[in-house]
């Protein structure tokens, strides 16, 4: 199956910023949980 | 605040700086007067808030070690990037993000900052943390992660400092 460039980016723009909100997620919650280990 | 375990001489700052201030104009192509200031204040700032935080002082035998790693670094950097490729280019985002701990037996801390570098330098691994020997590693995917506890940067590593005096 061939795909246009266009429709390519727009999956790899997609999915660089879904990985990028994923990885401060977890980031975010580890330090939470750090914070919340030292009470 | 700034701990600084050995001076910095003028020469070594005016080196690091002009070396760092080239790579800025090899990258940037732009040669207007506000570019070149900029990255000259930038690789003045960076230069000055890298240097002598470490009392290790690197051997030519050691150099050359990291020189003849570098090589395979940069495979690894290649290998990892085409899998990554694929991971952004699939429309089903087939990722399973996870942050892992690792431990590693490597005893030196320039060994600990060469590891963590290493790490972070290959797509789809990043270290988040480090606290002596343990590292906070997120990685993208398993292959990311089976990759990383195949121990196969670490003993190459280990296999560079193996000459110098445990410090951690």
């Amino acid at each position: 199956m061939f795909l246009k460039l266009d429709v390519l980016l727009k999956i790899g723009v997609r999915n660089v910023a879904r990985m990028s909100e994923l990885y401060a997620q977890s980031l975010a919650t580890t330090t939470l949980l750090e914070e919340l280990n030292k009470y | 605040m700034l701990t600084r375990s050995r001076p910095i001489s003028s020469e070594f700052l005016f080196f690091k700086t002009m070396t760092l201030f080239v790579f800025w104009v090899l990258l940037s192509a732009s040669f207007d007067w506000i570019h070149l200031a900029l990255g000259l204040a930038c690789s003045f700032g960076v230069t000055w808030l890298n240097s002598g935080h470490s009392p290790f002082i690197p051997k030519f035998g050691l150099w050359l070690r990291i020189f003849l790693y570098l090589p395979w670094l940069f495979y690894k950097i290649v290998q990892s990037s085409l899998h990554l490729t694929k991971l952004i280019l699939d429309p089903a985002l087939p990722i399973e993000p996870q942050l892992i701990s690792v431990e590693s037996k490597l005893n030196h801390h320039a060994a600990i900052v060469l590891f963590g570098n290493s790490i972070t330098l290959t797509p789809g691994t990043i270290t988040a943390e480090v606290d002596h020997n343990k590292l906070i590693v997120h990685a993208i995917d398993n292959v990311s992660r089976e990759d990383l506890e195949s121990k196969q940067m670490e003993s190459k590593i280990a296999e560079i400092f193996k000459d110098e005096k445990p410090d951690l």
